[in-house]
């Protein structure tokens, strides 16, 4: 299937949303975002869930290329377990699992990872790559 | 006529070994650079970045260099900066750092006089704000961490492995073109 990396983002946010330990950990809806961690957008006493694109590989074959989705969690450092508990949670919700018609999701090492983030809050990183044809066709209006 | 015999030229195939391991180190010097600029807040501290490439004998180099708008982006500036820095201490040493600064990061006006400042330009300060905090005129900048995070997924994960045993399986899958049949 080709590339579509908004779709498949949704995807993976629909699937932690979805997820009852998720949130029983405290990561509600609004606080899961589409978008890349940054300063401004960490929260004093929040714990957060960013979904976005890092770099994509390239294919062995032009015909395809990994698209690689990272999902940062951020915790107050009070808390850190409880990112790692959903690190936990979020790798074998998606590790394998087949998104948008796509290869199944694989994760990359050295995931789950411990990345500096500003003082006060705990981050952990995890990525996954997986592979999508590079057919994509021209939408219309 | 002497027959025919199949002869391995090991100086081509070592220099073809040589090529490969460069590609390698060119793809990684890629997606470093790519990912370290990717992690960046600021399109200052994207277009501060460059590539740098050293080859020898058998060694081969590849760096991605930050220039001052690149750090203060990944570092950040005044009392925002991350102290993680590994070269902050030199930094704290060096002639670039303000004096005036005392028991704080934070940004301060400067004694009278010339400096240099961050870009290596001759400035001059009047002196009138000297260990003042002036952060309201001059923002601190918070860290984005993109050479630390670029760090971390490359130097933990197997990043590099896989970049150089793919292109030096490719070279093993093209290894019948250094035999001859003469």
């Amino acid at each position: 299937m080709p590339v579509t990396p908004f779709s498949d983002r949704l995807a993976v946010i629909d699937i932690i949303v979805a997820d009852p330990y998720i949130k029983s950990l405290g990561f509600s809806r609004d606080k899961i975002y589409n978008t890349a961690y940054t300063n401004e957008k960490l929260e004093k006493d929040t714990r957060q869930i960013f979904v976005y694109n890092a770099n994509s590989e390239n294919g062995l074959t032009p015909i395809y290329i990994s698209p690689v989705i990272e999902i940062d969690i951020s915790v107050p450092v009070g808390q850190a377990s409880k990112a790692a508990l959903a690190a936990e949670q979020i790798i074998a919700l998606l590790s394998g699992c087949e998104i948008g018609g796509h290869t199944s999701f694989e994760l990359i090492a050295p995931s789950p990872v411990n990345l500096p983030c500003q003082f006060g809050f705990e981050c952990i990183g995890i990525r996954f790559r997986y592979n999508a044809t590079v057919f994509n066709t021209v939408k219309t209006v | 006529m002497a027959k025919p015999r199949l002869i391995f030229s090991s100086a081509r195939a070592a220099d073809g070994y040589r090529q490969a391991v460069n590609n390698a180190a060119d793809q990684l010097l890629k997606e470093l650079y790519d990912e370290i600029s990717s992690g960046m807040d600021t399109s200052e501290g994207k277009k501060d970045l460059q590539k740098m490439s050293e080859n020898e004998e058998m060694i081969f180099r590849r760096k991605v260099i930050g220039c001052a708008n690149a750090i203060m982006d990944s570092y950040g500036t005044g009392s925002e900066m991350d102290k993680t820095n590994p070269f902050y201490m030199s930094y704290r040493h060096s002639s670039l750092w303000n004096v005036s600064r005392r028991g704080t990061v934070a940004i301060v006006g400067r004694s009278k006089g010339f400096y240099i400042d961050i870009y290596g330009k001759k400035r001059y300060s009047t002196g009138r704000r000297q260990g003042i905090n002036i952060e309201d005129y001059y923002e601190p900048i918070s860290p984005s961490y993109a050479f630390q995070r670029a760090e971390v997924w490359f130097t933990q994960g197997n990043k590099v492995n896989e970049v150089i045993s793919r292109h030096i399986t490719m070279w093993i899958k093209g290894i019948y073109q250094y035999f001859d049949y003469r």
